[in-house]
């Protein structure tokens, strides 16, 4: 294989560029006008204009047959190419720059593609810039020779398949086997998959720009104005105009370039013109009636509109009469009279002979979500019409607590379930959205950040379906955008985007967000008095676990705090929270709960009807939603607090076992909530007669047999099975307080009081150390923690303070002072 | 060079005049798409939007049926009309297509002579 300057000079396409410099340059332009005005000047004169006329045609002329001869013939690639050299596939645009060089090598051919708008394209997908790559390759220059340059771009241009040996391929060509180039691809983080991904888009992008250009296309001109006269034997009926929007009529207009769930689709087209003999319970084929189950911007509209048009192309096509596809307006069906649909009804019955009829129901739970008779009916009677076939469209949600409890209903429907969509298709849905957006408002978005927006909404967004939400958090950013005056969507856009979203902190892990796990130790010690082992532990598990936030299946962190009552386990599952989640909805100043804490108390789940509080049951006026699934699906960042674990029952146990090991929970509605972006937290009081009997040993070193020995004696004591202890995390144990730590206690709860009337009512309170010593002392009890010391401080300080204000009349700026002598016993 | 002009000659005189007559055997493909002389004779005589009054099934009712008779005829008059004038269309831009093409075709056959011949007018009356 070789190139040389000859062989380039030899092709059609550099005979192409050529000619295009000579007359079609601007410089050409401005020759061409210098030439007539003078003739323009002097014929304006003469009355006889009409040579002038006849030469400017004849040069018109042949400018645009040479024209048309560049575009037609030397700038397209030959049609056989296999015995052609390298020279002759070589795309118009690598032969223009490449022309340009001074020598051919491999570093001029990487240039030449690097000069193409294709090749900027790009590179400016993956967030690299021609600056960026030649000074890479100025540290290590490229030795490899021009003819296993060649090769590399053969193999490439063989890979992707495309037609001629183009700039995008050249690119890629260099980015996969020179090290220092691959090296700058991995350093923007993404593979070389993502690369053939970015190289594919681009190709996409490039075809649909050339689309855009052919307007005159045949095929395009009968999309637009579609086939006259073939609706003109439909019935003109008014209830049915009235009561459906027909969506056939219009659906060809519009290009439908990207068809995902094409599977699904193929079924739907099978099973409406009766070749799906599959039988699903009933009778097939005729009158058959489909529900398309998936959750909410999983695609199903688009997927009926995508069938439209798929049936109404055919038809066109084979000439066959038209399938109308009418989208029923239930509200306006069902809010009408009494009369309504049985107009309806018969309107449908009449009109059926004038043609076949799909009818939709975007909105089936309308029927069935008020539980009125007369509703159901009007749906039966639609689902077992043999004129109609009908399309329905629900929920997963709706479908397992209206539909399927209804059997009668049920059986009439074929059910096509929508999974989210894949990645691939995910991104492709994207990319067309994307690029639709970047003509219209000259938007950029590069190709990573479009991945990293998909990655985010899988990770974080828990309610709604692909690729629904991640087309409509696209939306959201570059309408946000608009606003800052800025056209370049960047990842940290996005990011925003989701944080606001899903009120948290989505941001890369650099500044705010390193800083918050590196300071977490110190700041849950400013909540919590002692338990530095068990904070230690703790802040070191999750540590691990945030920096895996891309591959984890589980939750964060699951951990089961274990100690007596009273020692700070709940206190330290809220600081964590607060401190971890942020506390973004406020925080009451007593200490109340951040919206990021959920506190499910296990007592209340001590029988089996339990678990239906947990995700979900049939209740008696339907179903209703978890208390757990539902706030962990509003607020998939949060701390589940499962206090007092060992009461549980064991069947409300097994539920959450798969909640530790799969990162999971499937609710009574099928619906999966997600529980990856959770810290899960179990207290329990298992043992505490084990703890009384020995004491904790001080060294950390001897911890570990220690929590060892009480784990034996809680699994011996069959409060927890060892299964069931292994799921977690870490075990923390939680110490009693010593002395010192009680003492500091009492001087942080006298602080909170302090510091609230010092707030509300302005009086500066002292208190003496007597005082302190008095509440340490009386104020733990090993058998309630630290629970004894806020009750004594209730009876003592707070009772003493309150008599006070009652007797003197106390303004904002005065003292009290408490003694030890002023305080009752 | 000569190969060159040769490849010119062939592309203007061979294939760019195959080109415009696929492009014509296209548009004429879609042009009887948008408008189907087939279909439209097949329902010449159908009621327009299929406005037609039932008969009850039961029982002989003569105003009724004559009612019926009279919307039948009115609606399958007006549903020829507009299709006739329709096909009447579709003819024409049938011709207007096919003589645009023959025009370009030809136009594009004897430019090259055109121009031979015009630069000879041109300097002679200069």
């Amino acid at each position: 294989m070789s190139l040389t300057f000859h062989e380039i000079r030899q092709t059609p396409a550099y005979l192409a560029v050529r000619l295009n410099k000579i007359f079609f340059s601007r410089l050409s332009v401005l020759l061409y006008l210098f030439l007539i005005a003078p003739l323009l000047a002097n014929e304006a004169f003469r009355q006889d204009s009409k040579p002038l006329a006849l030469a400017g045609v004849l040069i018109l002329g042949w400018l645009w047959i040479l024209h048309r001869f560049i575009e037609d013939k030397l700038s397209v690639p030959p049609k056989e190419n296999q015995n052609l050299s390298f020279a002759r596939r070589l795309s118009y645009h690598m032969v223009q720059h490449l022309s340009a060089k001074t020598e051919i090598s491999p570093i001029a051919l990487l240039e030449a593609a690097m000069e193409s708008d294709r090749g900027l394209f790009v590179l400016h997908q993956i967030d690299l810039g021609q600056e960026a790559i030649l000074e890479a390759l100025q540290v290590s220059p490229l030795d490899c020779s021009l003819e296993t340059a060649l090769g590399w771009i053969q193999e490439a241009v063989n890979g992707l398949q495309t037609e001629r040996t183009d700039s995008t391929a050249t690119i890629y060509a260099f980015l996969i086997h020179v090290p220092a180039l691959q090296s700058l691809v991995y350093k923007t983080d993404l593979s070389l998959d993502d690369l053939k991904d970015v190289l594919r888009a681009e190709a996409f992008h490039f075809y649909l720009q050339e689309r855009k250009r052919d307007r005159l296309n045949p095929e395009r001109i009968v999309k637009t104005m579609g086939s006259i006269g073939r609706s003109w034997v439909l019935g003109y009926n008014t209830a049915l105009e009235r009561l459906t929007n027909n969506i056939s009529g219009t659906v060809l207009s519009h290009e439908r370039s990207i068809m995902i769930h094409r599977d699904s689709l193929k079924t739907m087209e099978e099973i409406f013109t009766g070749q799906n003999t599959v039988s699903f319970g009933h009778e097939s084929g005729r009158g058959a009636n489909l529900l398309l189950l998936g959750n909410t911007g999983t695609g199903k509209r688009t997927l009926i509109r995508n069938l439209a048009y798929i049936l109404r192309r055919e038809e066109i096509s084979r000439g066959e009469p038209f399938t109308n596809v009418l989208l029923l307006k239930t509200a306006l069906l069902l809010s009408g009279s009494a009369q309504s649909d049985r107009d309806f009804l018969k309107a449908v019955d009449d009109t059926s002979e004038g043609g076949r009829f799909i009818l939709v129901i975007e909105d089936t739970s309308m029927f069935l979500k008020a539980a009125d008779p007369r509703l159901k009916e009007i749906l039966l009677n639609l689902l077992q019409s043999k004129n109609v076939r009908v399309a329905a469209v629900a929920n997963i949600a709706d479908y397992h607590t209206l539909i399927k409890t209804d059997p009668l209903i049920d059986n009439l429907f074929k059910i096509i379930y929508l999974e989210d969509s894949t990645d691939r298709e995910s991104m492709a849905v994207l990319l067309e959205e994307y690029f639709g957006m970047e003509g219209k408002r000259r938007l950029r978005m590069s190709y990573r950040a479009l991945k990293i927006l998909l990655d985010l909404c899988k990770q974080f967004i828990g309610r709604g379906g692909l690729p629904g939400k991640a087309v409509d958090v696209l939306r959201e950013t570059v309408v946000r955008l608009r606003g800052s005056g800025r056209n370049t969507v960047t990842e940290d856009d996005v990011r925003e985007t989701i944080s606001e979203r899903t009120r948290m902190d989505v941001r890369t892990l650099t500044g705010r967000g390193k800083d918050m796990l590196l300071s977490l130790e110190e700041r849950l010690q400013e909540h919590i008095v002692g338990q530095r082992q068990a904070i230690s532990s703790l802040v070191a598990a999750l540590k691990r676990g945030r920096l895996n936030l891309q591959v984890r299946k589980r939750p964060i962190g699951t951990f089961l705090f274990l100690g007596q009552t009273g020692v700070g386990k709940t206190e330290t599952a809220k600081a964590l929270a607060t401190e971890y989640f942020g506390s973004a909805t406020s925080l009451a100043s007593d200490g109340g709960s951040p919206a990021s804490f959920i506190r499910v108390d296990m007592n209340e789940l001590s029988d089996e009807s339990g678990i239906h509080s947990l995700i979900g049951g049939q209740g008696t006026s339907g179903f209703t939603e978890g208390f757990l699934t539902k706030r962990v699906l509003d607020r998939p960042f949060s701390l589940v607090l499962f206090d007092e674990i060992e009461k549980a029952h064991p069947k409300v146990l097994n539920v959450l076992l798969q909640m530790l090991d799969e990162g999971t929970l499937i609710d009574g509605q099928g619906v999966k909530t997600d529980f990856k972006n959770t810290i899960i937290i179990a207290t329990s009081n298992a043992g505490v007669h084990w703890l009384k009997d020995h004491v904790m040993p001080q060294k950390p070193d001897d911890r570990d047999g220690y929590r060892g020995a009480l784990l034996d004696a809680i699994i011996a004591e069959h409060v927890f099975s060892p299964e069931f202890v292994n799921r977690f995390d870490e075990v923390i144990l939680f110490s009693p307080p010593t002395p010192d730590e009680v003492r500091r206690l009492a001087i942080l709860m006298l602080d909170g009081i302090i510091k609230d009337v010092r707030s509300q009512k302005g009086i500066e309170i002292t208190v003496d150390t007597d005082i302190i010593d008095l509440l340490a002392v009386r104020g733990f009890n090993p058998d309630y923690g630290a629970r004894e010391m806020r009750r004594i401080i209730t009876q003592t300080i707070e009772n003493y303070l309150a008599d006070y204000l009652l007797s003197h009349t106390v303004k904002r700026g005065d003292r009290i002072e408490i003694k030890s002598s002023d305080l009752k016993n | 060079m000569s190969s060159q002009l040769a490849m010119f000659g062939k592309w203007y005189f061979l294939e760019k005049p195959t080109g415009i007559i696929k492009s014509y055997s296209e548009y004429f493909s879609a042009l009887f798409e948008i408008v189907p002389f087939g279909y439209l004779m097949r329902t010449l005589l159908s009621p327009w939007k299929n406005i037609i009054d039932r008969t009850p099934r039961r029982g002989i009712n003569i105003s009724l049926i004559f009612e019926a008779f009279c919307l039948s005829l009115l609606a399958r008059g007006v549903g020829m009309t507009i299709r006739i004038i329709t096909i009447f269309i579709g003819i024409l831009l049938h011709i207007l297509l096919l003589s645009f093409s023959v025009i370009y075709l030809m136009t594009w056959f004897f430019f090259p002579f055109l121009t031979v011949l015009s630069i000879a007018v041109l300097t002679a009356s200069i």
